[in-house]
């Protein structure tokens, strides 16, 4: 008698703790690699006058002509960021918007959580740091000048930085563009603008104490003009700010004609100021001038050469720009990435990595949206897959 | 010559001369025996002609022996005609004529023959008499809502911004006039959703084929609401009450101070705060979004216009002309940007509008020419203030603070301008005889507004509000309509010419170059209506339209919108069929319409601005149709359903997008089917002898459409407008001794959750209660 008590008790027992681990198991956050989805990407679909973002998942990796029939709608154009199992996308428009993504057992994506901020028009840069700790800025539009900082694993607001000590009195508006952290520190790319002209030649950072949540400064360099590009570690589109391996934090700077040409400034690891022993002349180097940084790894980048000097990194008519490879330690450049690769938007170049042999990189023209492959040992390019709806601004792996 | 040969020459030979002529005489007075003066009162094709003295007696001389037709007019009543013949020398006639609004036991309706006799012309039209909703809450958007191929989609309560569709044709493609004038210059004082349902008569709602009286660009869909005109004095008060703290008040008052001459007051007040429920996303403390039920906060729209006018009825130079001056001013609080997810606290809006009209119109200026003109000159300012730094949540509360800018736009805006408007139109219509009539129309509109903003200028730098623009804007037209085969057949031919001029500023980068543009179009359109007999009837027509891009295209609206001189018409081909029967228990109206449409001007947007540009073509085909039976004098049974399919047929590049897949796709954001039903019941003396009851229910059905294209994205994910089933349901009573009418209606019965453009959301069950006060003494 006392032996099956004894038994039964530890029957119970182990029911209680077996259904304890369940109860645990199903808090969990969802894990994709159980839904079969390894892939994720993001396109912007639709044709004038109404084009919208589609974002959607696959378990084997993309060939062929790649639709939208399995994808969410998403009104506007946006931003797609991923960290851990975890897409987060932001769409244009107020009031700003982080939604954080999964996908359910039937591949379909599903929206865990989000969080607004009443008075953002949109998010430009978020900043993943660590499960428990991202930051998101705004992107101008003048607004109210704070980043915030967010919890991913929760989507929620834990504090915000006041930007006001990064206002200049005679810009009209501040566009904050690329993020990204280093020690205790983020940096973050202004662009100033009195009406609609750059307010000087010159690339801007913001220096923010994480800890105390304070703007210590704000440092410039004028040996290359202001930054235009926005984007993150966590982001696909083209940077302005990347950091390498050694933990040196690059800023690219667009050119403005005969004043300034295009360029990047570093700022070494373990400092807060611009290294002035380090300029990379874009515009000498690949002989035009060029936009964003699509970082691949030791030191090595893709940039948009600009083929048309008219031609702006957010024209819509016609694509005017081309890959060009870059070796950021060497200060050097190696050439255009292909010659069988056309001119691109700047605008939807984007580039993706998750192992070390091979980057994905966008290729949208005015008739064609493909995804490309880089071969980082080689430099070798190959087609991938097409989209037969949209340009892609995001394209990453899970598992 | 001898005596006798002289008397016989100059006195029985005339005699003789005049027994080969006879002599018409008579008296015309209306259905209550009361004489009319100044009646027209003509031989058909033969030129001979009077009018009426003041005692209604006329004579008509030299009428050649035989058989004749006499037609007798007035202003106010149904034109008559008359076989007579004439085969002595004096013929004496007693005419009665019947007004064309007709008092009935207390309840005041258009007699059903002016909407039929409007429906038998060729054009594609459909006439909607509102004079049976004075006495009801109804506005202008309840009654057009009703109308088959008509889609009315709001961006919220009352005065919100109002976006119509005419067999698949919206927005800018359709225009709007009041008595002929067009409204689109004239500002949201003369939106037609504001505009007072009492100081109305009719809504002609033209599709497809507009005519050339009416002066216009449309692509192919046009409203005109024609203005009360009653014949007699009269006095109509009423108010009403509703919820969400609305309020309509209205007066009328005609007064003949001579059987000629009247004056006349028209004044409108109505408020609404428009603080219904929505469900809305308020951010907590941790910004994760939590649907809440909060109230519109920030929506109150008020309008007010008074009109004073002074006019001559049926005189010798003129069968009507009046001179009118209005003023209007309304004020509109902004609460939410297009989707609704961002609430705004302080942006508004506001207009008024000063003018004045001259209009004359006379049949038989000479033989057989009839003019109708009108002058109109409106001088309106508005202001638009986004000038706060406050940030709102939907709870109404301020959470935040901007650095800079305003709630809507980057800048922040205190914009005022000031737009002048001129508009003038020449008809001139000559009727050859019965069966033949030739028509030429002139409209000329100029528009110049100028503009300030301080706030913008101190952001940019300048003021791209103070640059002025100008348009000039002439459309001649021709027009015959011929009668066959004893009027079993008519048509109705027109050519129109199109010119426009407008100039301002291209911003290039950052710099302005002035441009100055011309555009010149032709169109032409032809209509036929063929009487398988008197009340089964075809109608066809094809008009090959143009619009004029428009002011707000030109220049922008100064607010979001940038200016494009450059852009050029849009053009047309439009199809109709319609097959319509008319009897005593049912009406019965089925139409079939095709547009082929190209160079549509749509507004871009970007992040930055957005612009009108060319850039579109679509295919709109579909069906209506329409049934009204009477199966007994107190109840009426009505029913429409529309079916439309827009195709796109643009082929344009967009940055890395492949558009060969959207070729033919269905265009978003329409609706492609919908449909409206409704029962009156009336019957006199049901609760009181001498009371007039009604009650009437109507529903509304939408079915359910994407926001985006159709061929994109996983269905179940996408974006929709889900399907609308909306009730409605109103009761009114008259008392006729005390000329009082009360009703009371409940709107959305059910408190379905309506949404309608861009997915806003609409009120929820709303109640309203309206009281009128109508006399109309007999004209002495």
């Amino acid at each position: 008698m006392k032996n099956t008590l004894t038994k039964f008790n530890y029957l119970i027992i182990f029911t209680l703790v077996s259904f304890s681990f369940a109860c645990k198991t199903e808090e969990k956050e969802p894990d994709l690699s159980v839904n079969g989805i390894n892939y994720a990407m993001m396109v912007t679909g639709g044709t004038f006058p109404d084009e919208t973002t589609y974002f959607m998942g696959s378990k084997d990796f993309p060939t062929g002509s790649v639709g939208t029939s399995t994808a969410k709608e998403l009104a506007s154009s946006g931003i797609m960021y991923k960290y851990g199992k975890f897409c987060y996308i932001t769409t244009f428009g107020a009031p700003a918007t982080l939604r954080k993504y999964s996908f359910d057992a039937a591949g379909k994506p599903v929206e865990v959580s989000s969080f607004i901020v009443q008075g953002l028009k949109t998010f430009g840069a978020v900043d993943f740091v660590s499960e428990t700790e991202a930051y998101a800025a705004s992107n101008g539009f003048g607004g109210v000048p704070k980043l915030v900082r967010f919890n991913p694993s929760t989507m929620q607001i834990t504090s915000t930085i006041d930007l006001k000590p990064v206002q200049k009195s005679n810009a009209t508006q501040v566009f904050y563009l690329g993020l990204t952290h280093r020690d205790n520190y983020l940096f973050m790319g202004c662009n100033y603008q009195k009406g609609f002209s750059n307010l000087a030649d010159s690339v801007y950072v913001a220096v923010i104490n994480k800890t105390s949540g304070l703007v210590e400064k704000v440092i410039a360099d004028g040996r290359c003009g202001m930054i235009w590009n926005a984007g993150s570690a966590s982001g696909f589109s083209g940077n302005s700010l990347v950091i390498d391996e050694n933990n040196d934090i690059y800023v690219h700077g667009t050119g403005n004609g005969a004043k300034v040409p295009s360029g990047v400034v570093r700022i070494r690891n373990g400092q807060t100021t611009f290294d002035t022993s380090y300029f990379l002349d874009l515009t000498k180097a690949t002989g035009k001038d060029c936009t964003g940084l699509l970082y691949y790894g030791n030191g090595k980048a893709l940039t948009c050469r600009s083929e048309d000097p008219d031609s702006y990194p957010f024209d819509a008519d016609q694509p005017s720009y081309k890959y060009y490879r870059i070796d950021l330690t060497a200060k050097t450049s190696q050439g255009e990435l292909s010659t069988t690769i056309p001119k691109v938007f700047a605008a939807n170049a984007f580039i993706s990595k998750w192992d070390n042999n091979t980057a994905y990189f966008g290729v949208a023209t005015g008739k064609s949206n493909s995804v490309f492959s880089l071969n980082i040992a080689n430099a070798t390019v190959k087609k991938e897959f097409d989209f037969s709806s949209g340009a892609c601004n995001g394209f990453t792996k899970f598992n | 010559m001898p005596t006798y040969l002289k008397v016989i020459f100059f006195i029985i030979f005339p005699l003789a001369l005049n027994a080969q002529t006879g002599i018409i005489r008579g008296k015309v007075t209306d259905e209550k025996g009361q004489i009319i003066a100044n009646a027209s009162v003509q031989i058909v094709g033969s030129g001979i002609a009077c009018l009426t003295d003041s005692s209604g007696s006329f004579i008509l001389s030299k009428i050649s022996l035989g058989q004749h037709k006499i037609e007798i007019k007035a202003l106010g009543y149904f034109t008559i005609e008359k076989s007579i013949s004439v085969n002595s020398r004096s013929v004496v006639l007693d005419l009665v004529l019947k007004e064309t609004s007709k008092t009935l036991v207390g309840v005041t309706v258009i007699a059903p023959t002016l909407e039929r006799e409007l429906l038998r012309l060729p054009e594609n039209m459909t006439v909607v008499n509102t004079t049976q909703f004075y006495k009801t809450n109804q506005g202008v958007l309840d009654v057009l809502r009703r109308t088959s191929g008509i889609k009315i989609r709001t961006n919220g309560g009352y005065g919100a911004r109002t976006d119509f569709y005419i067999n698949g044709i919206s927005g800018k493609q359709i225009k709007f006039f009041l008595d002929g004038v067009p409204l689109s210059a004239l500002g949201e004082t003369q939106s037609i959703n504001i505009v007072p349902l009492e100081q109305t008569s009719r809504f002609e709602i033209y599709k497809g084929v507009i005519p050339i009286r009416l002066g216009s660009d449309a692509l192919g869909g046009a409203v005109n609401i024609v203005s009360r005109n009653d014949m007699k004095d009269y006095l109509d008060v009423s108010t009403s009450i509703s919820s969400f703290q609305t309020t309509k008040n209205n007066l009328n008052v005609r007064k003949y101070i001579t059987n000629n001459q009247y004056v006349e007051i028209s004044s409108t007040y109505n408020y609404a705060r428009n603080n219904y429920p929505v469900l809305a996303e308020v951010p907590d403390e941790f910004g994760s979004p939590v649907i809440k039920n909060v109230r519109r906060f920030h929506n109150r729209y008020q309008f007010y216009n008074t009109k004073l006018s002074t006019g001559w009825v049926n005189k010798p130079w003129a069968d009507q002309f009046s001179i009118m001056a209005q003023m209007a001013e309304t004020q509109d609080e902004i609460q939410n940007n297009v989707i609704m997810r961002q609430p705004y606290g302080q942006a508004k809006y506001g207009e008024n509008l000063y003018g004045g009209l001259l209009r004359y119109t006379k049949r038989d200026l000479f033989k057989n020419i009839h003019v109708n003109t009108y002058l109109s000159y409106s001088n309106v300012k508005s202001a638009f203030t986004d000038t706060t730094l406050n940030v709102y949540n939907w709870e109404g509360l301020v959470v935040d603070k901007r650095f800079s800018g305003g709630e809507i736009s980057t800048s922040g805006n205190l914009l005022k301008t000031k737009t002048d408007v001129l508009n003038t139109q020449q008809s001139i219509n000559w009727t050859a005889n019965k069966d033949f009539e030739l028509s030429f129309s002139n409209s000329y509109q100029q528009f110049y507004r100028t503009g300030n903003d301080p706030f913008a200028f101190k952001f940019y730098g300048f003021d791209f509000y103070n640059n002025p623009q100008k348009m000039v804007k002439n459309i001649t037209g021709l027009s015959t309509e011929t009668k066959f085969f004893n009027e079993r057949l008519i048509n109705i031919s027109s050519i129109k010419y199109f010119y426009s001029r407008f100039s301002g500023n291209k911003l290039v980068d950052i710099n302005y170059f002035p441009i100055e543009q011309r555009i010149e179009n032709l169109g032409y359109n032809t209509a036929f209506t063929f009487f398988i007999n008197q009340d089964l009837f075809v109608k066809a027509s094809y008009e090959k339209a143009t619009r004029l891009p428009d002011e707000t295209e030109a220049f922008g609206d100064l607010m979001l919108i940038r200016p494009n001189p450059t852009l050029i018409p849009e053009l047309s081909d439009n199809y109709n069929f319609n097959l319509v029967y008319h009897s005593k228990f049912v009406d019965i109206e089925a139409s079939l319409f095709y547009r082929n449409i190209s160079q549509i001007i749509y507004l871009r947007t970007s992040q930055f601005y957005a612009q009108y540009q060319n850039l579109l073509n679509a295919i709109s085909q579909g069906a209506e149709a329409n049934i009204r039976l009477k199966p007994h004098k107190s109840i009426t049974l009505e029913g429409n359903i529309t079916v439309q399919d827009l195709r796109n047929r643009s082929n344009i590049d967009n940055a890395g997008i492949n558009n060969e897949r959207y070729f033919n796709a269905r265009l978003p954001n329409v609706p492609y089917l919908f449909a409206n039903g409704g029962i009156t019941f009336q019957k006199d003396s049901l609760f009181h002898k001498t009371g007039h009851f009604q009650v009437y229910w109507n529903c509304n059905y939408v079915h359910d459409y994407y926001l985006y294209w159709e061929v994109d994205g996983d269905k179940s994910l996408k974006n929709s407008i889900p399907t609308q089933f909306v009730n409605n349901l109103e009761t009114s009573f008259t008392h006729y001794k005390s000329n009082i009418s009360f009703s009371f209606g409940v709107n959305n019965i059910f408190d379905n959750l309506l949404y309608d453009n861009f997915k806003v959301q609409l009120p929820p069950r709303n109640y309203h209660l309206k009281m009128r006060f109508y006399i109309s003494p007999k004209r002495i």
